[in-house]
């Protein structure tokens, strides 16, 4: 028996060493992706004097939005926070609420999928925040820990796997800079790599799941939270393509009831922000330039009709 | 709980420690554990399916007792009478129900009576047809003098609800598994080993080969129009992958689990897709239910005694309820009825016992004969998988008939990824045939390197391969 437990020990020791390994190894890859532009975010956020406004949520608002134009609309600085939606929204507002100062306006735009199910807890995208930007650690509840904890060991594995790549590998820096690179983004923190492209390739997907109260819960605590800290919190729906928003209404009534039965600030309607799929880029959430100008000018308006409610 | 899921990482090593360190000086308490962490096993899926299982141990403990007391054989027919009655009307109610329902509702309808039969809106609790045959056995068992009838609630209790074993076999015989539950265990040190190298061949098996097959498969069957016929015979060779990987992986984990405990269980499947006859095949796969059906209602019908009317007629009985015990939908039953129709040629020309042996035995490769036998009986499996998987029969009998069209020859337009891993299995099921699984080891002389080196190269090919979890395709049986 002692001999089994210690052998026992010793193999699973030697394997949680080896994740942890993968885990803390750093990432030698000459093109980073665009987790890890977070950096810059947050040297925007922390540069960017208040009262400020930031926009955050998952890749509809990353790939969404020309925050330049926001900005010189609304006569407020303008920083978009947002990367990836499969973060989860508890850590991307956590994450962003670490900047709220007074006189800020936080405006989030959160993906369907996050009000179903535990989406809001984040998936494998948050462990390549996580090594991004490891002093983010301190924002994860243990919630979001059970959550993510089926993704570790493949995702460390991966991360041993492209070590050992570039390392024996010789690979030549490009010029070019990629769609979900670290450089992706102009100095706002808008994704617009695909501002000049014209072509459509995405599948529309079908959400799945129930509607998760607690979502609701954790943002009405996140309104308390930001306006103690004499700043304020809006809603928006995410973009999507009308094909997608047929296929999902059924969910998307439901979020939107559920939403405006709630304590929070919700502006608009889901509708307002649905698009021809031909002005989908590479998903159903990722829009082109077109509809990204007709989606600011809405924010716009919206921004604006607020603040003057608010005075 | 599942056994691929972090929770039951956490759960074995616990209930392992507690079982062997804590809880080791009685074999009362010990037992006891077993039963508590069960519950607790079965409970976290659903609490209230708890009472169900509690319910049908109480009725069945005390049935036993009241066989082996009464002295004619009527009273003890009636206490037999009650159990099976029970038992029989919990799968009635929560399995079947809604199926013979709407099948009366359908029959009345197409002769011009207009009804509306009643409907339940009924969940169906997980492992329902494994427990209740397992708990049936035991009745069975001692109304038949075989088995006495146990005075210790705790032993029967946990025997019923043994949570390797509870929600997706293998359905254990009260003769094999209960008689453990009164001996003092000892730790046997090459079992564990054998049990951990068993469970993550399970593991193996289920995250690498039934989840990534499950992908493919899932698209296929649902847009099964869209795709050329290469691609569909393709998905069905996958799902007959996915369920194999599926089911004989979850009772690789349970056997493994079990041994770790000092329990063994019976083997469930003996390498059934090397089969070289549909006998074979039966004699190779999900073993403890067709044993189960053999014993318990194929020989009491008379088996393969008497006139020819009777061995047909108990051969079409036995797998046309077989197809049933997996789900109350008629696709079950038409492969169930196909596989019947397949056995009897082989029962009439009595050649059902032919292969008895091992495929290729003491020999490296296959004959040229048996891998013509083996292949024929592996393309009749698939035929009556497609029946298994498609949501009705005329779906079933549409994905078949394009199967046999004109592209049948061009290139599959769905992935091949899973073909890798399918010949990975198939290498490693054609070395381990003569063994109870794919990792076990009896070479004294392999280093503990090389043998670390085995386990650490599949735990990575799981978590560096392993698809999108999936839930284990018995568990709705």
């Amino acid at each position: 028996m002692k001999k089994f437990i210690i052998s026992s020990f010793i193999f699973a020791f030697s394997f949680f060493a080896l994740i942890f390994i993968g885990l803390i190894i750093p990432n030698n890859s000459l093109d980073r992706s665009i987790d890890y532009s977070i950096i810059v975010k947050h040297e925007l956020l922390k540069k960017t004097t208040s009262p400020k406004i930031i926009l955050t949520g998952g890749s509809n608002v990353l790939f969404g939005f020309d925050s330049e134009k926001i900005e010189d609309n609304v006569n407020s600085p303008v920083i978009n926070h947002a990367i990836h939606a499969g973060y989860g929204l508890k850590y991307i507002i956590d994450d962003a609420t670490q900047f709220i100062n007074e006189g800020d306006l936080l405006v989030i735009s959160p993906e369907y999928s996050h009000l179903l199910d535990k989406n809001y807890l984040g998936k494998e995208p948050l462990l390549f925040s996580l090594t991004a930007k490891p002093s983010n650690l301190k924002l994860i509840s243990l919630s979001q820990l059970i959550n993510v904890s089926p993704f570790i060991p493949k995702f460390a594995i991966n991360r041993l796997k492209s070590f050992v790549y570039y390392k024996l590998k010789t690979v030549k820096e490009s010029s070019e800079i990629g769609m979900y690179s670290e450089h992706a983004i102009n100095t706002h923190g808008d994704n617009y790599q695909h501002w000049d492209k014209n072509e459509s390739n995405f599948e529309i997907y079908e959400f799945s799941g129930v509607l998760n109260k607690d979502v609701i819960k954790y943002l009405e605590r996140i309104k308390l939270n930001v306006n103690e800290k004499g700043a304020k919190l809006l809603i928006v729906y995410p973009s999507l393509c009308e094909s997608s928003y047929k296929v999902n209404k059924n969910y998307i009534d439901i979020i939107d009831k559920e939403l405006n039965n709630s304590n929070l600030n919700i502006v608009g309607r889901p509708d307002d922000f649905i698009y021809p799929d031909s002005l989908f880029f590479d998903s159903p959430y990722h829009l082109k330039y077109k509809a990204i100008s007709s989606r600011s000018n809405k924010l716009i308006q919206i921004i604006n009709d607020f603040n003057n409610i608010e005075k | 709980m599942l056994f691929n899921s972090i929770q039951y990482l956490i759960f074995l090593p616990t209930v392992f420690i507690l079982y062997w360190f804590i809880f080791n000086r009685k074999l009362k308490i010990q037992n006891f554990l077993l039963l508590t962490v069960s519950y607790v096993f079965y409970g976290w899926w659903d609490w209230r399916f708890l009472s169900l299982i509690i319910f049908s141990s109480i009725i069945d403990f005390y049935c036993g007792i009241y066989i082996k007391k009464a002295k004619r054989m009527l009273i003890k027919k009636r206490w037999l009478t009650l159990s099976m009655l029970i038992n029989l009307g919990f799968l009635g109610v929560f399995k079947y129900f809604n199926f013979f329902s709407s099948s009366l509702e359908n029959a009345l309808n197409s002769i011009g009576y207009q009804v509306d039969t009643l409907t339940l809106n009924i969940i169906l609790p997980v492992g329902i047809s494994f427990y209740t045959f397992q708990t049936m056995s035991y009745t069975i068992d001692v109304y038949r003098d075989k088995l006495k009838p146990t005075k210790d609630p705790i032993a029967f209790f946990a025997f019923v609800s043994f949570f390797p074993q509870l929600v997706a076999g293998p359905i254990e015989r009260a003769t094999n598994l209960l008689p453990q539950f009164y001996e003092k265990r000892t730790f046997d040190l090459e079992k564990a080993k054998d049990g951990l190298r068993q469970i993550l061949w399970g593991l193996f098996k289920k995250i690498v080969i039934a989840d990534n097959c499950a992908v493919i498969v899932n698209q296929v069957f649902e847009n099964y129009t869209e795709y050329n016929a290469s691609s569909l015979a393709l998905g069905s060779i996958f799902f007959a992958f996915q369920i194999y990987g599926d089911f004989s992986g979850y009772s690789d984990i349970a056997i493994g689990t079990a041994r770790l405990f000092g329990f063994n269980l019976m083997q469930n499947f003996a390498f059934p897709y090397f089969s070289r006859d549909i006998a074979e095949f039966w004699r190779r796969w999900h073993i403890s239910l067709s044993t189960w059906f053999r014993d318990y209602v194929y020989i009491p019908l008379g088996g393969s005694r008497g006139s020819t009317f009777k061995k047909v007629r108990n051969t079409f009985i036995i797998f046309v309820v077989s197809g049933f015990w997996h789900g109350a939908n008629w696709t079950f039953i038409v492969w169930g009825l196909l596989n019947a129709i397949y056995f009897l040629p082989l029962l009439l020309l009595n050649k059902n016992r032919n292969n008895t042996d091992t495929v290729a035995e003491k020999k490296v490769f296959i004959s040229f004969k048996e891998l013509i036998n083996v292949s024929i009986t592996f393309t009749l499996t698939i035929i009556a998988w497609v029946f298994f998987r498609a949501p009705n029969v005329s779906t079933a009998f549409n994905y078949i008939n394009n199967i046999f069209s004109n592209t049948l020859f061009t290139m599959p337009s769905i992935s091949l990824k899973p073909l890798a891993f399918i010949i990975i299995l198939i290498v490693i099921e054609w070395i381990q045939r003569h063994r109870k699984h794919g990792l076990e080891l009896d070479n004294p002389k392999m280093s503990r390197p090389l043998r670390w080196g085995v386990y650490y190269t599949f735990i990575i090919i799981i978590f560096w391969f392993g698809a999108e979890k999936q839930e284990f395709i018995y568990f709705q049986f």
